[in-house]
């Protein structure tokens, strides 16, 4: 080391840095074989649970499968992605004889780089990842092959079959999976939201005696939106001060949001102005359940009071909650900062009720989303319209969202979308409390959304994917205080207008 | 100037005495003649360019007059598109964002780049070593260090905040707070690319004459007065050079903010090629799309010239 | 004495600030997962060396370092054949005079986003998606416009009396080449090699339009994929993230001295 002060780096230096690095490499490499501990688990599991329910499609009752050719997969990128390609996909290649390249991409970028290769029509991806949000505008273009369509075509069971293999998903997911009467894609990443917060807080006697001094009613989980901007000014308070008997040692917030940039924060104004009866823009049907056309509602008194309660709740947050989205927020709470996570993905459960390992004496819960009407979606997958083998796509599409992929993904800590996986009494034991918990509560909300999505332009527009963006700005602009709420949403209506009728479906009847 | 025309007269003559049987026009000729070689010296990056550069721009051009959102055909459009972005508040706010990232981050980069390679201008152990850990921050790719910083700013476990707390200093939310946040994201700019001004002038530094400095000692003039009368002016043309090169990158940013804030809060770090990739990669509007980057590089044409024409004076007066 | 400490604690400030970030991703890639958003920041901790093998499995690593170096080294010659011979015939003879290196260089400014979609649609046509020639190709362009603009600094600092009095010597022009002008050149084309294998290995935007499986993807594109549906898992990417820059890191220190020398741009007489 001195003598490299003293004569600066050679030649040899640099062979002998570039030999280590090469080494470290090989190791690393080599060192990065046995498979991940937590999914052989997963995987014993797994097992039992499909030798216990040998009615239920599995991976035994994949046909011969002719078609050979390589599939290449868009996956989300993490746990699950890794537990596909070390777990599920190798048992499938060895039952169909049929590859599986997976391509991890975050959810930043999912929407864009597979709609590029779509438009691109390059037959890149096999199998295709869509969030709620996308599955009109690509059914309407016609990208994804409808399900009943590869049924009839490579399942002995055809459609028939396939009608029944759907009924355990739930049917507000199935519908925003459909597009005309056509399922087009098969929902597996639940991501109906939940109000998460700390029941140690919330339900503390002392707490509670001093809210109702304080406000003049109990002090219960809120149910309505001026009972939550209560709660959460309630428990905006300095370290220092007392919460639940206790001096906090750091600053405590009322609520977790993520008003930043990464699309979320419209999720949460959606869950505002839903649950108070409103909508950003809603279908309008025939008689006959033809969609005729939107209507834009906003800017409407209810927009406006929704994104009024935004504002307020902001006013209970962290300042830093202007730069987060769903981790960060979730992260919140695991650190014992905020109070409540009003809207927070019940995926994300594992992470908010971490708080409960970390700091001795807290209780993690969760409830409905005042209003009750939480964000919901999911994400899904289908077989690309041009796909090199779509015969190999459709049966992995099965295989993955069968019960037993989905059981591997509730292991893996992911929020299934089929109820036969989701009430699994499995999952409802203590044990499992802290990673499958939130389960119950979901179930509840995602049964609750059963007929509404499709009474939503959210959930209907074939524009969606591209005005989803235009509302996630314009909510940011809101709590930004860039624009005034009635401007922006002004605004923000001219540009659905647009959007929608530049490359919608239908036209925008009224606004 | 001078000197040059003089010159090729004299290698005109070298080639008539070397070749005087030549045709012109066959290969060995037209390596000789100086007129004809010096644009097939450029055959390959005028195949390049026209296939590389003026396709993609012609085809900029050419869809920024038409309604073109994929999946559809394209259909023309006139000056739609372009009513459209002259009037889209989104994209001069953008635009106005991108000016300022770009004055202020290559501003202080120029300064402190300078400073710092002033006091580094002198013998000392370890010199090389250091001067090649300074190089680092260029060499590391930014989308990867800017995850590192957007690590580093977190308002609770990042670590410059705990240090500022540690001093008894206010939390600062660096990519919360929508008056920060740009000046975050210039903050990584200027970590990433102060190195490069500071070796450039380093090395320009290192190649000044002795003389009128000794000179400058002798007549007892101030560190500050050399500095301003000999120094500056000697290093202008590098400092112009890079600035300009800074300038050109500077305009593209998006790494940094794709680890960082994605344009946010609101829009306040909204820069014109964040927007120019929603527009085109999200709502696939290419025409939208096109007729921005053909206004931004219109008006970027305009002001690099100046900038240009006094680079290319100061290189020729050099 | 005083000043003398001034200026070492001036150095020690500099590179502590040249070097934090990058140490930090350091303690990221070593830290135990729940160690990494902790409050305050965990600065010593028992190191675990789990994140480098999930990396390097999790996100294919090793196909993907051999793409960067792939379309690194091919993007790079690509134009080093192209820029050399265009910025001697700029520097010697002032071809065109300076419109079409000025030309050249402002097609660095164009949004890099409006050059990626007719990039897509011609990349299409000749069916170079996810190749590696697609993305070399389009790393060659945005390295053109700098490399040429360097070399043009250079080539005007070598003294053109040189060749001519070869010239009257009786050397013919390729002879000039081989034995007055290549010997020259190894300075200047050791920097912008350094520098095009740099902004080659480092891009982003295009590496990631323009492929889209691991047979091509390069491995800065790859890193995205740890901002995953529960976070950025900070362990693992930092782990890629070094993986993906230290050799950068190394080449660079190798290099420093040719950047030193070369970084001029011709500006300063010597």
């Amino acid at each position: 080391m001195t003598g490299i002060l003293r004569r600066g780096f050679t030649r040899r230096d640099a062979w002998r840095t570039s030999a280590a690095y090469a080494t470290g490499l090989s190791a690393v490499a080599g060192f990065g074989l046995p498979a991940f501990a937590q999914s052989e688990d997963a995987d014993k599991i797994v097992a039992e649970m499909v030798a216990a329910n040998p009615d239920k499609f599995n991976l035994s009752k994949i046909p011969e499968v002719t078609n050979k050719d390589t599939i290449t997969v868009v996956v989300e990128s993490g746990f699950w992605s890794d537990y596909l390609k070390t777990a599920m996909i190798p048992k499938f290649t060895e039952k169909t004889g049929v590859e599986v390249e997976v391509v991890g991409m975050s959810t930043n970028v999912m929407y864009a780089k597979q709609q590029v290769e779509l438009l691109g029509d390059t037959g890149g991806y096999d199998v295709l990842s869509m969030e709620a949000a996308y599955v009109p505008e690509w059914a309407a273009n016609g990208f994804v092959k409808p399900l009943y369509e590869l049924a009839t075509e490579y399942d002995s069971e055809g459609v028939d079959g396939m009608a029944e293999y759907l009924k355990p998903f739930y049917a507000g997911l199935m519908t925003m999976m459909t597009y005309e009467n056509q399922p087009y894609s098969i929902p597996y990443n639940n991501y109906t939201q939940g109000l998460h917060y700390r029941a140690d807080l919330l339900e503390h006697p002392e707490e509670r005696k001093a809210f109702a001094e304080k406000y003049g009613y109990p002090l219960t989980v809120p149910t309505t939106f001026p009972q939550l901007i209560d709660v959460a000014a309630f428990f905006t308070r300095k370290a220092g001060e007392n919460a639940a008997g206790k001096p906090l040692e750091k600053d405590l917030y009322g609520v977790a949001l993520m008003a930043g940039r990464n699309e979320q924060i419209n999720d949460e104004f959606s869950a505002i102005i839903w649950g108070m009866g409103g909508d950003w823009f809603r279908s309008i049907y025939d008689v006959k359940g033809v969609l005729e056309g939107y209507e834009v509602t906003i800017p409407d008194r209810i927009s406006i009071v929704a994104a009024q309660t935004y504002m307020e709740l902001l006013k209970s947050a962290p300042a830093a909650a202007m730069s987060w989205d769903f981790p960060e927020a979730a992260n919140a709470m695991a650190e014992g900062q905020v109070a409540m996570v009003p809207f927070m993905y019940n995926n994300l459960w594992p992470v908010t009720a971490s708080v409960e390992t970390k700091f001795p004496g807290t209780h993690a819960k969760v409830a409905t989303v005042p209003g009750g009407r939480p964000y919901t979606g999911a994400y899904g997958i289908g077989v690309a319209h041009n796909a090199n083998n779509p015969e190999g796509a459709y049966w992995f599409v099965k295989y993955l969202t069968s019960y037993e992929g989905q059981m591997a993904y509730a292991l893996g800590g992911g929020n299934p979308c089929r109820r036969d996986v989701v009430l699994d009494p499995f999952f409802q034991t203590q044990e499992r409390r802290l990673t499958n918990g939130a389960y119950a509560q979901n179930d509840l909300d995602t049964m609750a959304w059963t007929y509404d999505v499709a009474k939503k332009g959210h959930f209907t527009s074939t524009a969606m994917g591209k005005i989803y963006s235009e509302l996630a700005i314009s909510c940011a602009k809101i709590a930004n205080k860039e624009m005034e709420i009635e401007p922006a949403l002004q605004e923000l209506a001219a540009k659905i207008v647009d959007i929608q009728g530049r490359s919608g479906n239908a036209k925008i009847l009224e606004s | 100037m001078q000197a040059r025309s003089s010159v090729s007269t004299v290698s005109a003559d070298a080639k008539e005495a070397m070749a005087p049987a030549r045709s012109r026009w066959s290969w060995r000729g037209m390596v000789e003649d100086d007129a004809i070689f010096k644009w097939l010296l450029l055959v390959p990056a005028l195949i390049f360019m026209v296939a590389l550069v003026i396709y993609p721009t012609v085809f900029a051009v050419v869809t920024s007059f038409q309604k073109y959102i994929l999946p559809r055909p394209a259909t023309f459009a006139g000056l739609e598109n372009w009513r459209w972005v002259v009037n889209d508040t989104a994209f001069w706010s953008a635009f106005l964002t991108t000016v300022k990232f770009v004055v202020i981050a290559v501003g202080v980069e120029l300064v402190l780049g300078t400073l710092i390679a002033l006091f580094l201008n002198r013998e000392f152990r370890g010199q090389t070593v250091i001067r090649g850990l300074c190089i680092l921050p260029l060499v590391a790719a930014p989308f990867a260090t800017s995850l590192a910083w957007r690590h580093l700013y977190n308002s609770d476990y990042g670590v410059i905040n705990y240090v500022l707390q540690a001093l008894g200093l206010p939390r600062v939310e660096f990519l919360a707070d929508s008056s920060i946040a740009l000046y975050s994201v210039i903050a990584i700019d200027v970590w990433q690319w102060t190195p490069l001004v500071i070796f450039v002038v380093f090395a320009a530094l290192r190649g000044l004459p002795k003389e009128p400095f000794e000179a400058a000692k002798i007549d007892g003039a101030s560190a500050w007065f050399t500095f301003r009368r000999l120094t500056l002016p000697m290093i202008k043309p590098v400092l112009l050079i890079v600035a300009m090169l800074r300038m050109v990158e500077a305009f593209r940013v998006y790494d940094i903010l794709y680890g960082t804030t994605r344009g946010g809060p609101g829009t306040s770090t909204e820069t014109i090629n964040w927007l120019i990739f929603r527009e085109g990669f999200q709502y696939f509007d290419l025409g939208r799309a096109t007729a921005m980057s053909v206004l931004v590089l219109l008006i970027v044409l305009v002001l690099t010239n100046l900038l240009f024409q006094q680079l290319i004076k100061a290189i020729r007066a050099n | 004495m005083a000043r003398n400490l001034l200026f070492w604690l001036g150095i020690v400030l500099l590179v502590g600030a040249c070097l934090f970030p990058i140490l930090w991703m350091l303690n990221l890639s070593l830290k135990p997962n729940e160690l990494a958003q902790a409050v305050p920041p965990a600065f010593f901790f028992e190191p675990t060396f789990e994140h480098y093998p999930t990396a390097w499995r999790s996100a294919n690593l090793g196909p993907l370092l051999l793409n960067s170096v792939i379309v690194a080294v091919g993007s790079t010659i690509l134009v080093l054949l192209v820029s050399v011979p265009a910025a001697y015939s700029f520097a010697r003879y002032e071809t065109s005079r300076g419109h079409l290196l000025f030309m050249i260089l402002s097609t660095r400014m164009m949004p890099a986003a409006a050059i990626v979609v007719p990039y897509y649609l011609i990349f299409r046509q000749f069916g170079l998606l996810n190749t590696h020639m697609g993305v070399i190709l389009a790393h060659a362009f945005f390295n053109f416009s700098f490399c040429t603009f360097v070399l043009y600094g250079f080539f005007k600092e070598i003294d053109p009396n040189i060749e001519y009095s070869a010239m009257i010597d009786g050397y013919s022009r390729p002879q000039i080449f081989r034995k007055i002008i290549f010997p020259l050149l190894k300075p200047p084309i050791a920097v912008v090699t350094s520098f095009s294998l740099m902004f080659s290995w480092n891009e982003f935007l295009f590496a990631f339009v323009l492929t889209r499986t691991d047979a091509s993807r390069t491995v800065t594109a790859g890193i995205e994929q740890f901002w995953t549906m529960t976070g950025i898992q900070w362990g693992p990417m930092s782990a890629a993230a070094l993986i993906a820059i230290a050799p950068m890191l190394v080449f660079s220190i190798y290099l420093q001295k040719y950047i030193v020398r070369g970084l001029t741009f011709g500006a300063v007489k010597r």
